[in-house]
């Protein structure tokens, strides 16, 4: 572990004044879970390091706005959306993914600011914010901007956040009842493993068409991936099990994936089929 | 949770302590986090160090740079293999052969050997000096396939080894030099060659295991002290005091009594605590600095000192005839040791010796080889090998029953190794009734029998049922000694350096004082092990504790017993045998009204108020060393305990993903001192075993470990734990064992990894030969078998 030195900035003026500075290695604390454990492991040696505690009521909670678009602070835990009765009535796939994540030790104090930020590519809330269709706002001393969560996560721990950029708030549209949507995370270990895979869908079909379709893929990939082609393909002619093998084939034809110790290329590969044949069979009752 | 199960704590008034099922004596320390562990005692000037690393598999030190780091705030010291040299009247520790340098000076065998310690003035600061030391390596080929590491051509790992001549049972293994064969044993019993001659069958299968970690709460944590006269205390968390007492003692040349080793509580052992691990270093450390020095592990680097001997290679070959019997058996084993053979020797041997199975086999045959390699040294985890040895046999049986067509619970009874029967070790079996447990796996399984793939349960889902059944002879000859000291109030000390790791042996023992002595177990406290004050006791491994320390607990007790009843023999002249004790009381068997308590006996022995009784016990049970060419002896154990699993699983047929819906699991103990905690080590061991077999495996990467962090080192947690599990103990007592009692502490993971690959073949009619059954190896077994 190495030197660093710890501050508790009272406003969000005194936080981007830090981060104007624009010392390299100063890295913002807000849950600390995933930082505090990459210091521990020598993966991270932080300069500065910026606890974000006493923001948390400024920018926590969840609102939904009259658009239907649900905003939810970056400062707000895991548990608290885990356990918010509106945002299981307007995004309850989130939910799920939510119960996913580590254990409750964590969720407490883990956030969902933190958590985008950190931009792992296994983790379980990506994959289902950008399947529906979120976006951050983020803020920094020359102004304010909206980044699409799918231009936002870049890779390996690497985002489009420019150095004295805060990620302030994620907002995506409610999802509409009309569609059914799911979150499948697929463990080759023990249950709490990180996913190999996880799979993000949203469907709206009618009487045997699909009318609107996003499949969002995490885990094997550097980002989590949007399956456009694959999703064409399915609003393209009326549902059926033929065509859902060959969305599920092409599906896996669409990743450059490697062996690691969760599973081979192969593997993952077939894994992927699998649950995107198990998805949209039970999503649109085929 | 039956009857005698019941939770009780009061106080005994004559009725029985022993298969009652008191509270853990150690219970509301731990559970209010009151107990204090060895990184909780508080030193005063204590100072840490942080170890270096080597980074490659095989090589040799050039140099080690530590001038920046010594110029760093904090940095007390820098200190080297070469540093050591002149303080260590042994350079080389272990407990089998001595070949491991307590820190190298030259000849580096593996990732994450300790080259140099960063000592500072605080645990990050020595962490932050290790990381910033420079070292120069020339490196030399390396192997890390056994298969490769025994060819001729192969580097030679070890230019000499030095038997240390710790172990009795050891004695008559030899290692061989100029090789990277570190032992062969030999098991020949019948004549092999007559025996596949006379088969009508003959298989031939190939198994292998991979290392695991056991990753106990508390890690590896040693401090040391050195007093004013030079005398070196430490505090360790250990499963050895007494064998770590002796090695630092010959390593600094030191007598014995120079050496003081205090184990607070244990957080957890597993196996990953026996013989040396950091408490030398600590030692020489501490008396070179002059000031307490402790070494604490991270997990990275605790599972770079003790994964699991894994068997990268298991060949069976069994001839069968057509009725149903195993004529010969053939097995063929190499061990991967890794780069010290710290406890590789006795499993090569001990774990190998049951190969064959639990089945009376005229002809056997078993060749069991330790390999050297650039691996991490591989250690005991739980079961000590034996369900690495169980697992290839057991799956056999099922393969051979399958093809024959017959019903593999009834292959295994028909040549079940029942009482009266001989072992391939030439040991004749008794009090392990093997059919009770086999009765008890398939009643609770509910086994039909027919052998076919059963496909209820959720569409897409198949389901199996599997059953298997390991044995294992306990580590002999090992000895065991016990003091008792009954004040003059009657209350009773035993002192015993039996290390209360959370396996309840403590609060067990303190039940069997309780029995013997006819009083209630709140008059009993237990001193644990410090080398200083608690007797002898060669280790709490092995599930041996019960047995041996309960041997000489009970002998210690008797001899309360004798100067209680002969004093008042003498004073009432009435014959010791009409005598006994109760409740407290000497009393007259016959004549209800004549009774004394103890502590009027005491102050009449003794005027003294202050007085007290002493009692001394000590236990080593007979052994007959095997052959060395045959490994024949009739006596190789003091006690064979069995055990078995049953699961019924379901498996995904899509993904090859296995869940199991119940996991039964039944071992034979003699008897149950403590029938709760009894079923917890059942439980415990089947869960840990539960990893180990479907997913837990160290994976490595040119001798580095990849996956040395608990993101990436998964183990079982309570999502994974099946829905139904059911423990069952068998008691039949053993004439030798305290109130008939054997072990139980490993039983649980003998034979449950085959019982699940049974279960899989049952479901979806593939074998998969090597451990831990992935979801990926069922899959592409199912592939295969689907191609066909």
């Amino acid at each position: 572990m190495s030197e660093f030195t710890w501050q508790e900035p009272e406003s969000l003026e005194e936080v981007l004044a830090i981060l104007a500075r624009g010392q390299a290695d100063t890295r913002l604390v807000a849950g600390g879970t995933a930082l505090g454990l990459m210091i521990q492991q020598d993966l991270l040696s932080p300069g500065p390091l910026v606890s974000l505690r006493k923001l948390r009521h400024e920018f926590g909670g969840v609102v939904r706005q009259e658009d239907g678009t649900i905003h939810i602070g970056a400062l707000a835990t895991l548990r608290e959306l885990e356990r918010s009765e509106p945002l299981n009535r307007w995004a309850p796939v989130l939910i799920t993914a939510l119960g996913h994540i580590a254990n409750p030790r964590i969720r407490n104090m883990a956030t969902i600011g933190g958590h985008l930020a950190y931009a792992e590519p296994h983790l379980d809330l990506p994959p289902v914010l950008l399947a529906m269709g979120a976006s951050v706002r983020v803020r920094s001393l020359e102004g304010e901007r909206w980044i699409a969560l799918s231009e936002l996560l870049q890779g390996y721990y690497s985002t489009t956040l420019e150095p004295g950029e805060l990620l302030l708030e994620v907002a995506f549209p409610q999802q509409t009842s009309v569609s059914q949507g799911s979150y499948v995370r697929y463990t080759a270990s023990s249950s709490d493993d990180w996913p190999m895979l996880g799979l993000a869908s949203f469907v709206e079909s009618d009487g045997g068409a699909v009318k609107d379709i996003r499949l969002v893929v995490s885990g094997i990939c550097p980002a989590p991936t949007r399956l456009s082609a694959v999703e064409e393909l399915l609003c393209s002619e009326k549902l059926s099990l033929s065509l859902i093998d060959e969305a599920a084939r092409m599906a896996a034809g669409q990743f450059e994936v490697f062996d690691d110790i969760r599973g081979s290329a192969w593997y993952k590969k077939e894994i992927l089929q699998v649950l995107i044949r198990r998805v949209l069979k039970r999503l649109t009752s085929l | 949770m039956d009857k005698s199960e019941k939770q009780d704590n009061s106080g005994r008034k004559g009725r029985p302590v022993i298969g009652t099922s008191p509270p853990r004596m150690e219970a509301a320390a731990k559970v209010s986090g009151k107990a204090q562990y060895t990184d909780d005692l508080p030193f005063t000037h204590l100072l840490y160090g942080a170890l270096v690393r080597s980074t490659i598999p095989h090589g040799r030190l050039r140099r080690i740079d530590s001038s920046a780091v010594e110029q760093l705030p904090g940095i007390v010291r820098v200190i080297t293999g070469e540093d050591l040299l002149p303080h260590l009247a042994d350079p080389y520790y272990g407990p089998a052969f001595r070949d491991r340098p307590v820190l190298t000076a030259d000849r580096i065998r593996h990732v994450g050997e300790p080259l140099a310690v960063v000592v500072a003035e605080s645990s990050r600061m020595a962490r932050q000096g290790a990381r910033q030391v420079q070292v120069d390596y020339q490196e030399l080929p390396a192997v890390f396939d056994v298969m490769e590491a025994i060819r001729p051509d192969a580097p030679i790992i070890h230019d000499r080894i030095r038997p240390s001549g710790s172990f009795a049972d050891l004695k008559n293994l030899l290692p061989r030099e100029q090789s990277n064969i570190a032992l062969h044993y030999k098991l020949r019993h019948g004549n092999i060659e007559e025996g596949f001659a006379s088969a009508d069958r003959i298989f031939e299968d190939v198994f292998s295991t991979a290392p695991v970690a056991a990753i106990p709460l508390e890690l590896l944590v040693s401090v040391a002290s050195t007093e004013a006269s030079g005398k070196v205390n430490i505090w360790s968390a250990t499963q050895c005091p007494l064998f770590v007492r002796s090695e630092v003692a010959h390593v600094l040349g030191v007598p014995e009594d120079q050496v003081r080793v205090h184990v607070p509580n244990l957080g957890g052992g597993f196996g990953n605590k026996i013989y040396v691990k950091l408490e030398i270093l600590a030692a020489v450390l501490a008396g070179l600095l002059s000031q307490p020095v402790k070494l604490s592990l991270e997990l990275d680097e605790h599972v770079h000192f003790v994964t699991s001997q894994a068997a990268p290679v298991l060949s069976l070959r069994t001839g069968v005839s057509k009725e149903g019997r195993i004529l010969a058996r053939e097995c063929t084993i190499f061990w991967d040791c890794g780069a010290y053979a710290e406890i590789g020797p006795r499993i090569a041997q001990k774990s190998a010796c049951v190969a064959a199975g639990p089945y009376d086999i005229p002809n056997v045959h078993i060749d069991s080889s330790l390999v050297y390699t650039n691996n991490i040294p591989g250690e005991a985890v739980r079961g000590f090998g034996v369900p690495d040895a169980v697992w290839p046999g057991e799956v056999q049986m099922d393969i051979i029953a399958r093809a024959m067509g017959w019903d593999p619970l009834q292959f295994r009874k028909q040549n079940l190794l029942v009482e009266g029967k001989v072992h391939a070790t030439g040991q004749t079996l008794d009090s392990t009734p093997l059919e009770k447990v086999l009765d008890s796996l398939s009643g609770r399984i509910g086994w039909s029998g027919s052998g076919s793939r059963q496909s209820q349960g959720r569409p897409g889902r198949r389901r199996g049922k599997g059953v298997a059944l390991g044995l294992k002879p306990v580590l002999t000859p090992t000895e065991s000694c016990a003091l008792i000291s009954m004040a003059a109030d009657a209350s009773v000390k035993l002192y015993t350096s039996t290390v209360e790791m959370g396996q309840g042996a403590h609060t067990c023992l303190r039940q069997m004082v309780a029995e013997a002595l006819a009083l209630p177990q709140e008059k009993v406290s237990v001193v644990g092990p410090d080398t200083d004050v608690t007797p002898f006791d060669q280790l709490s491994v092995g599930s041996r504790s019960t047995f041996h320390m309960g041997n000489a607990v009970l002998r210690a007790a008797e001899e309360i017993r004798k100067q209680l009843i002969s004093h008042v023999s003498r004073e009432w002249g009435v014959p010791g045998e009409a005598l006994d004790l109760r409740e407290g009381r000497v009393i007259h068997r016959e004549e209800d009204s004549r009774a004394i308590p103890y502590s009027e006996v005491i102050r009449q022995i003794d005027p003294m108020p202050e007085g007290s009784l002493m009692g001394r016990g000590s236990y080593i049970p007979e052994y007959t060393s095997p052959d060395p060419e045959t490994g024949q002896s009739e006596r190789v154990a003091v006690f064979w305990f069995g055990g078995g699993s049953a699961v019924e699983i379901e498996v995904d047929p899509e993904t090859g993903k296995v869940k199991i819906l119940k996991l039964v699991t039944v071992g034979e103990v003699g008897k149950a001192i403590n029938p709760v905690s009894v079923r917890t080590q059942l439980s415990g061991a089947a869960i840990m075993r539960l990893g180990h077999s479907l997913f837990e495996a160290c994976r490595f990467d040119g001798g580095q470990m990849v996956n040395n962090t608990l993101s990436d080192y998964k183990v079982p947690t309570f999502l994974d734990v099946p829905q139904v599990m059911e423990t069952e103990y068998i008691e039949l007592k053993h004439p030798e064992g305290p109130f008939g009692a054997k072990g139980v502490g490993e039983t649980g993971t003998f034979a449950l990894s085959p019982a699940i690959a049974n279960a899989l073949y049952d479901a979806v009619g593939v074998w998969v030969k090597d451990l831990p059954l992935t979801p990926e190896k069922v899959l592409r077994a199912i592939r295969d078998l689907e191609a066909k």
